[in-house]
């Protein structure tokens, strides 16, 4: 009994195997994560590799299968040509997708997440400002994951932050209050005020107000470093990408 | 692959189907073929098999230069291969991503300058960045002396990031070389070793200027 389906995803990665076969992972909107073979796609004759290339966005037709899922058909909606020929895009692209992949589970639809990444790819693409973008995009997935952090009130007691106390603790996924960051002993990153007008746009989901702004340096420090921590402290993960585009910010 | 936990299946088979299993382009299926082949061979046939194996290791290094494989000359202090040592366009760099495309392109008798093998393309996703590749060497041999330098890396997101990243550090040299890349005669995603003479010689003729800068 075959069994085929159809499949709207981002190729997040891919591997070569056996002979000139490669094997796929698609971050797809009605499955989740799905890993999937197209045979004999390194050959020059391949009429498959040239849409299943990273990060492309495509639409597949696919089998079933005991381990292993084959593409049997696959096109490519859009192919994020301008993502690709500039490399600090395609590190942050990268990262985005790494992230979500981390995130996305094994047969289970994730239309949000896939939304997410496909609508923050766009706009990497198209917007001339994408300063805050990797960090909106933390922010959000972190939500759809269920560590949506806390910039309004207190993490621990749910009372409003007063205008003086501007502390994050990664581990609670949230600012503290006076008080409970008292009794706090596990790490704490000191917030700017601007920082914290910046996060708690995020809670209040004016992500557009957001991508328009341009923060100095030092803004986008902090919240490089609680988007790090926060993201080893509750997802638990450490990605590759994060080396790269690293690598790349600092060129 | 559960076939390979099956009780009936001794353990020495066993082995050596993982160990196939673990070569590129070797699926579970071709590892047991393998396998089941060495059980008929001879123990001498089998010697000769090792013995090769082995040899290849002992033997075989990178070129200090260009970074592609070469064998150990004894009576030589020097890493060179004969490529570099050869009688050659030392003014061009072709850069590939692995000791394959060196053959492929050397069997098509298109090319008479000098190779740099990267070993991989830079891959964020796998965890393969700039520092796991031979960049640092390859930038090190750029001097006033070359003329050209060709990206010839995969027409992947990889190769093509790969490539990028490369001139970005060239541009930082002060150094003025013509930059070009292969044609993409080559369709995108496929291997440059599985390019045949036409596509490839095509695509060498037809190389263009290089720059991603904005
Ligand atoms: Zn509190
Ligand atoms: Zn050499």
């Amino acid at each position: 009994m075959t069994k085929n389906y159809f499949a709207t995803g981002i190729i997040s990665k891919s591997s070569n195997f056996g002979e000139a076969d490669s094997i796929f992972h698609l971050i797809t909107k009605e499955y989740g994560l799905v890993k999937a073979v197209a045979k004999s796609v390194r050959k020059p004759k391949s009429k498959l590799k040239g849409h299943l290339q990273t990060l492309n966005h495509v639409n597949a037709y696919l089998r079933k299968g005991k381990n292993l899922d084959l593409i049997i058909q696959v096109e490519s909606v859009t192919t994020f040509k301008s993502i690709k020929k500039n490399l600090n895009f395609i590190a942050q692209a990268c990262y985005m997708t790494e992230l979500t992949e981390s995130v996305i589970s094994e047969d289970q639809s994730s239309p949000e997440l896939f939304n997410l990444l496909v609508s923050s790819l766009k706009f990497l693409e198209t917007s001339k400002n994408r300063i805050l973008l990797i960090h909106c995009f933390e922010f959000q997935l972190l939500a759809l994951s269920g560590f949506k952090l806390m910039f309004l009130e207190c993490v621990n007691c749910q009372k409003e932050i007063s205008k003086n106390s501007h502390v994050f603790s990664p581990v609670q996924g949230g600012v503290l209050c006076p008080n409970c960051k008292k009794s706090e002993n596990t790490k704490l990153i000191n917030l700017s005020f601007t920082t914290l007008k910046i996060l708690r746009n995020m809670s209040r989901e004016n992500f557009s107000l957001l991508l328009e702004i341009s923060p100095p340096k030092n803004i986008i420090n902090e919240l490089s470093r609680i988007f790090n921590e926060s993201i080893k402290e509750l997802l638990g993960i450490k990605l590759n990408s994060q080396n790269f585009y690293q690598t790349i910010m600092k060129h | 692959m559960e076939s390979i936990n099956n009780k009936i299946i001794p353990k020495p088979i066993k082995n050596l189907i993982l160990a196939f299993s673990g070569l590129p382009g070797i699926g579970p299926k071709t590892a047991q073929r393998l396998t089941y082949f060495v059980t008929q061979k001879s123990s001498e046939e089998i010697e000769t098999l090792s013995q090769a194996l082995v040899s290849v290791k002992d033997h075989i290094v990178l070129c200090e230069m260009c970074f592609y494989i070469m064998e150990i000359n004894p009576d030589k202090d020097s890493r060179i291969c004969l490529i570099c040592e050869g009688n050659r366009n030392k003014n061009q760099i072709c850069i590939v991503e692995s000791p394959l495309d060196v053959i492929v392109i050397e069997n098509s008798g298109i090319y008479d300058g000098l190779y740099h093998i990267l070993h991989g393309a830079i891959s964020p996703m796998n965890g393969l960045g700039p520092n796991n590749l031979k960049i640092d060497a390859l930038i090190k041999r750029i001097d006033n002396n070359i003329e050209e330098i060709i990206f010839a890396t995969n027409p992947t997101l990889e190769g093509e990031a790969t490539a990028m990243y490369i001139q970005e550090l060239i541009s930082e040299l002060n150094v003025n070389p013509t930059i070009t890349m292969l044609a993409r005669g080559l369709p995108t995603g496929a291997d440059l070793e599985y390019s045949d003479f036409s596509t490839l010689s095509n695509a060498f003729e037809n190389r263009s200027s290089f720059n991603y800068s904005e």
